[in-house]
């Protein structure tokens, strides 16, 4: 097994570079199967890897492969060493499983684009890195990977780059992110600093010696790189504009994989935030906060990707609200849930988009059960699993981390949560209703996409059908059983979760029976043709809370007046004063240059000074 | 009459077999070339001469990864040791790019294929040099066909002119070298280095205006600093480097490639033996010298730099600015310093061969192809080469992530560790000063081209696959340094000459 | 100690001054350049205008004929000191100048076919 993990690297890097090189001169059908074939061939390498574990016993899973000495600093040489655990394996699998799926829906989405080429070596490169980020063993390699995937991103956002939204969404997504790498790299700094070490089982080990002010910076600074990564409030404002992408972009990386590294991040590095309890509780709330929040945003947004992206913040706000209560395998098991159905909803959105030739608007929709009647029952899976309807796979993981809370003795959190799993039912069902109920509102020749796109969205609903089965309430829990032993290798074990809350479950089936019923009554039954929804509430939350007004008034605009103000003294005093220094050492050159005559005998004669210098510097010193 | 019994010196001809086989290559060329048209198949023998050389680096290669090492032999006035060993690799590959540069071009001749082999002899023996006579010969082997090789386009006259300056300089200089050479002889009695530091060490320190036994220390120091003189005069160490800028520019490129590459590592290689086997046991203010040297190679290599338009004298200036960070590293007098050294010669070596190689492939010859302006819309043209001459001269002006990076990191780590402040920061402004240096032939590369420029001249394959595996090596080195980290504390770990200089 | 080099530092600052005095000396007593004349700068034949350059001329093939004549005669030299101890040096020693011989020659016959001995080409 041994070194043959890093062929899950490979294969995709291979794709890219294939693809990227020979692009142009070959047809579509050969880059299909060279982009979904790497990420297809590099699954199985994930599978046999998850084979491979799960036959060793519980406290030995894990594989760890060093492939070469990166560098050395100082007396510590910096390994490219891959690990591969029951943490990263459940990532990999994912990411390779569902982003083949992706690859093989693009196939069809962007069949008549003519950036194909472009478009699957970007793809191919994004999972390379989304790879290297949940295999690397060391920070080193984690950073290497998580600046991957945000270059990754920031390509595919503005993939359309004739655009200016599309170009213009993709920097502030990058600008954004680099805020959370600017943290996650001096989080690093700090650690190599004080510990020496980069590699996880060292700094976790270690971590402990530090005082308590180091342990909390450290923790600080990985949340605000988690937050950056995973869009949470305050940094979340990049992940709705991030829909100018193509709509598989949407679904592999701004839904099921990338936006869930700063939950891997957290969970990966819980050493760290249990020994730093305060940041950890801080988590937790920042998240419980952006699950509500993003989920009012939701409800009054008429853009069909953009409810999907704000319930992606929302969702995301709930597994934070897991890691930052410790609840590692509840978190790590919403992760697993929201990437099937999430990656569902935002395909199936992309099959109506693709079948309205692009409309996104939903209420230029309506009544397209009909039309395209299988994306429309995937979708509504998708939609029956994210409102935490059961037996659909987010009424278990949901229930998970809400009973957790609640057992925990978390009131507080658990009723936000609570709240934004009604609202979350009700902006869904909202989004069904509309899009699909009714009658069509504008007229359309709506198709059915071909199967190349269907296929996925059928294998993506059963998973999201089945995929809470892994947890069973009151029986079994699978993710626990396979998490926990793996976790403990690294530190103290994480507080076993509580047995099932039976009370906090009915709560919740009953409060996202509500959301249903109340979006039925308001969007089902009587089919509006506009929103029904009016208000200053309703403009406050259309507006999103004018978080992008604010951001604009209190950051945006003090940056601009203060670049501004030093671009005047930078001009005027720097830029001048450097411009002299420039011109000065310019003028060194040309003042020198009659030095070099090009007569030997100057030559011969400063060469004979040299000497003399030379043996009067030795003879002469004092 | 009764003569002394002369018993044979005892040679293991397996430690020299790079150099033998650079030997019979040569011979070879020349008795084939015997039976050869003069224009006829030259071709083929640039193909043998370059065989030549992968057969010495393949010796080589197994001496590094074999056990033999070090060693010395004839009677102990070579060493062959890692260091000689990682240093002759790039001088064979310095030689062997000649050899693929020249064979398309007027220059190409079984004579240039000959002298070009035998100049990487000297080099390589005077890397493992471990006497003073030796240290000499090869000296002079290493120069007398670079003479020669400078003047081979007698077409031109600027080509005339630079062998000439380049002979008669390197003339003056081996006069002082050589002068030198004799006064360490007179202080020590004998040639061998061990011999020569033994008894430096038990001189003392002397100035004229200080107390002590002024006799032999004075002539140890003048002795030191004239053999400083004359290798400092093949690094290009201001204030003996005024041959450089003239004789890159009239030189054929091919032969400056090889000798901006070779001389230098040639040179450092043994300045850094004897700082470490000789100087640093002498009482002799070693370090002061090579110090001064050093802050003068740096500003001044880098400020002449700036207002050159021929792209050759711009490197020209670019090798004297390297080679004073050479001579500020030894200046530190560790192992862990000399590694450093040598990894910043492998990392420049990649680079800067890759640059002449693109200037040969562009100019085709002309000289009006090695001006700066000449470059204006590369990119345009052959986008692959000015892609590959942008990592070159990034590496240069050492931006990470490249090879040339981490070459000037180590340097400024040795310097650092070893408390040589002044020199820390004098590298750090020698680099801030070649941004402006290296920026301005890469903005020419990359604006619109000059429409009524003549079109490129196209570029032979195994030119094309050299730069190619040349640009490639500066980006994996970059990414990748601890390969060549761990290569080179080998060096530094096993020593250069460990059992060897008794310490 | 000092005083034993005092005439050696005494001797090389007389020496300094003359040279530099010369130099400068030249330099005052000559007039400055724009009142120089053709005359003045041709060389000094006692008054009368030469008539011929100074310095015969002779072909360049001369210096590389002494060259060649140069090499092989000083490696000719080599030959001696093995004649005196070939008898001690034995089969090692023949077999050293047999190779020394070989490379000469190829050396030779290499110079021969290029021409190096051709006057008239």
């Amino acid at each position: 097994m041994h070194s043959v993990i890093v062929l899950a690297l490979v294969f995709p890097a291979l794709g890219a570079l294939v693809a990227a090189w020979l692009g142009p001169r070959l047809s579509h059908r050969q880059i299909t199967w060279i982009g979904v074939g790497a990420v297809a061939l590099s699954f199985l390498v994930a599978v046999a890897a998850f084979v491979r574990l799960a036959s060793l016993p519980p406290a030995h899973r894990l594989i760890q492969d060093t492939l070469f000495i990166w560098n050395r600093a100082g007396a510590t040489p910096i390994h490219f060493s891959l690990l591969v655990d029951p943490i990263s394996i459940l990532f990999m699998l994912v990411i390779t499983g569902v982003g083949a799926l992706i690859h093989l829906y693009s196939a069809g989405y962007m069949d008549d684009d003519e950036g194909f080429g472009r478009f699957f070596w970007q793809m191919n490169l994004f999972i390379v890195a989304m790879l290297l980020l949940v295999m690397a063993g060391n920070f080193f390699f984690l950073l290497v990977g998580w600046a991957g995937v945000g270059l990754a991103s920031y390509f595919l956002i503005g993939f359309w780059y004739t655009r200016p939204t599309a170009v213009a969404a993709a920097k502030k997504a990058f600008v954004v992110n680099v805020v959370g790498d600017v943290a996650l790299t001096l989080a690093i700094f700090l650690l190599f600093v004080n510990l020496g070490h980069v590699s996880y089982q060292t700094v976790f080990r270690q971590f402990a010696i530090l005082p308590i002010a180091t342990r909390d910076l450290v923790a600080a600074l990985l949340f605000v790189a988690a937050a950056a990564k995973s869009a949470q409030f305050p940094l979340h404002i990049w992940l709705p504009d991030a829909m100018e992408g193509p709509t598989p972009v949407s679904a592999l990386i701004h839904a099921a994989t990338m936006v869930t590294a700063g939950v891997y991040l957290v969970a990966r590095a819980f050493p760290i935030f249990g020994l730093a309890p305060g940041v950890a509780t801080t988590i937790a709330w920042i998240g419980g906060f952006t699950a509500l929040f993003a989920a009012t945003i939701a409800i009054a947004q008429d853009d069909i990707k953009r409810v999907l992206a704000y319930s992606t913040v929302s969702q995301l706000g709930y597994m934070f609200m897991a890691v930052g209560t410790a609840a590692y395998a509840a978190g790590v098991f919403h992760f697993l849930t929201h990437a099937f159905f999430k990656a569902l909803l935002f395909l199936a959105a992309g099959s109506v988009i693709h079948a309205l030739s692009g409309e996104q608007d939903m209420w230029k929709m309506g009544g397209l059960r009909r039309a395209i009647p299988l994306t429309a029952a995937t979708f509504l899976v998708g939609t029956l699993a994210i409102s935490g309807i059961p037996p659909f796979a987010g009424f278990f993981s949901k229930d998970e981390i809400l009973g957790g809370l609640l057992s925990g003795g978390q009131v507080g959190l658990w009723a936000i949560g609570t709240v934004a799993a009604g609202l979350t039912a009700f902006y869904m069902f909202r989004l069904y209703f509309v899009v699909f109920g009714g009658s069509a509102r504008t007229k359309s020749h709506a198709h059915e996409s071909p199967a190349v796109m269907t296929v996925p969205l059928v294998v993506l609903a059963v998973l999201s059908t089945v995929g809470g089965f892994l947890v069973l309430p009151g029986g079994y829990n699978l993710i626990e059983s396979w998490l926990l032993p793996a976790l403990s290798r690294f530190g103290p074990i994480p507080p076993l979760p509580p047995p099932t809350n039976w009370g906090a479950m009915a709560v919740a089936l009953v409060v996202a029976l509500a959301g249903v019923g109340s979006a039925w009554a308001l969007y089902g039954r009587k089919a509006p043709a506009v929103e029904p929804l009016h208000g200053p509430v309703y403009r406050f939350l259309k507006g999103k809370w004018y978080i992008d007004e604010l951001g604009d008034w209190l950051i945006v605009r003090p940056v601009l007046w203060l670049g501004s103000v030093l671009e005047r003294f930078d001009r005027k005093a720097l830029d001048s004063g450097f411009n002299q220094i420039g011109h000065l050492v310019a003028g060194w050159g040309e003042s020198l240059r009659p030095t070099q005559s090009g007569y030997v005998r100057r030559y011969a004669l400063s060469f004979a000074v040299g000497v003399m210098l030379v043996v009067a510097f030795l003879s002469l010193r004092p | 009459m009764n003569l002394p019994l002369i018993v044979p010196p005892q040679v293991a001809f397996s430690l020299i077999s790079p150099d033998l086989a650079l030997l019979v290559t040569s011979v070879v060329i020349l008795a084939v070339a015997l039976f050869l048209a003069p224009e006829q198949g030259i071709r083929w023998l640039a193909w043998l001469a370059a065989a030549g050389i992968l057969v010495a680096a393949g010796s080589d290669v197994i001496l590094l990864l074999g056990s033999q090492l070090p060693a010395t032999t004839f009677s102990g006035s070579l060493v062959m040791d890692p260091l000689a060993e990682v240093l002759d690799l790039v001088i064979l590959a310095a030689a062997l790019l000649a050899v693929l540069l020249a064979a398309n071009r007027p220059e190409a001749s079984p004579d240039y294929l000959a002298l070009t082999l035998w100049s990487a002899i000297g080099m390589m023996v005077l890397v493992s040099a471990h006497d003073l006579i030796v240290l000499f010969l090869a000296v002079e082997v290493l120069s007398l066909p670079l003479y020669i090789l400078c003047a081979f386009r007698p077409d031109r006259p600027t080509s005339l002119e630079a062998a000439v300056k380049y002979f008669l300089l390197g003339a003056f200089s081996s006069g002082f070298l050589l002068y030198g050479l004799a006064l360490l002889f007179g202080v020590s009695g004998g040639t061998n280095l061990t011999q020569v530091a033994a008894a430096l060490a038990t001189v003392g320190s002397a100035s004229l205006f200080g107390h002590g036994a002024i006799g032999t220390a004075l002539i140890a120091e003048v002795g030191i600093g004239l053999v400083v003189v004359g290798l400092g005069f093949k690094l290009a160490a201001v204030p003996f480097h005024q041959w450089v800028p003239d004789v890159y520019e009239g030189a054929p490129t091919s032969v400056v490639t090889f000798m901006s590459v070779g001389t230098k590592v040639a040179a450092f290689g043994v300045l850094a033996r004897l700082v470490d086997t000789v100087f640093v046991g002498s009482a002799v203010d070693w370090q002061g010298l090579l110090s001064a040297l050093a802050v003068a190679t740096i500003l001044a290599g880098a400020v002449l730099a700036i207002p050159q338009q021929n792209f050759k004298r711009l490197l020209g200036y670019s090798g004297i600015l390297n080679a004073g960070y050479l001579v500020a590293v030894l200046v530190v007098g560790s192992q862990a310093a000399t590694a450093a050294g040598v990894y910043f010669l492998v990392t420049y070596a990649l680079m800067n061969l890759g640059a002449f190689a693109v200037i040969s492939a562009v100019s085709g010859g002309e000289m009006e192809g090695v001006m700066i302006r000449r470059y204006r819309g590369l990119f345009y043209q052959q986008p692959w080469t000015a892609v590959a001459m942008a990592v070159f001269l990034l590496s240069l002006a050492s931006i990470p992530p490249l090879a040339g990076f981490f070459g000037k990191l180590f340097i400024l780590q040795a310097l650092i560790s070893g408390h040589q402040l002044v020199l820390a920061l004098t590298v750090v402004a020698g680099t801030a000063i070649t941004l402006i240096v290296y920026g301005r032939p890469l903005l020419a590369m990359f604006s619109p081209p000059d429409p009524d420029s003549p079109p490129l001249p196209k570029m032979p394959m195994a030119v094309a696959t050299a730069i190619g595996c040349l640009a490639v090596a500066v980006v994996a080195v970059g990414l990748v340094p601890g390969a060549i980290v761990g290569l080179v504390h080998g060096v530094s770990q096993i020593g250069p000459l460990s059992g060897i200089s008794g310490r | 100690m000092l005083t034993l080099y005092l005439p050696i530092v005494i001797y090389f600052t007389i020496s300094l001054l003359v040279c530099f005095g010369i130099m400068g000396a030249s330099r005052v007593i000559g007039r400055p350049k724009r009142q120089q004349s053709v005359a003045k700068l041709q060389p000094y034949e006692s008054g009368i205008v030469p008539e011929v350059q100074l310095g015969p001329k002779f072909s360049i093939k001369f210096y590389l004929v002494a060259m060649l004549f140069l090499i092989f005669d000083v490696e000719a030299v080599s030959f001696y000191p093995w004649a005196v101890l070939m008898r001690q040096l034995r089969l090692y020693g023949l077999a050293e100048m047999g190779l020394f011989i070989l490379v000469l020659g190829i050396g030779y016959a290499y110079v021969w076919k290029r021409g190096g001995f051709q006057w008239d080409r």
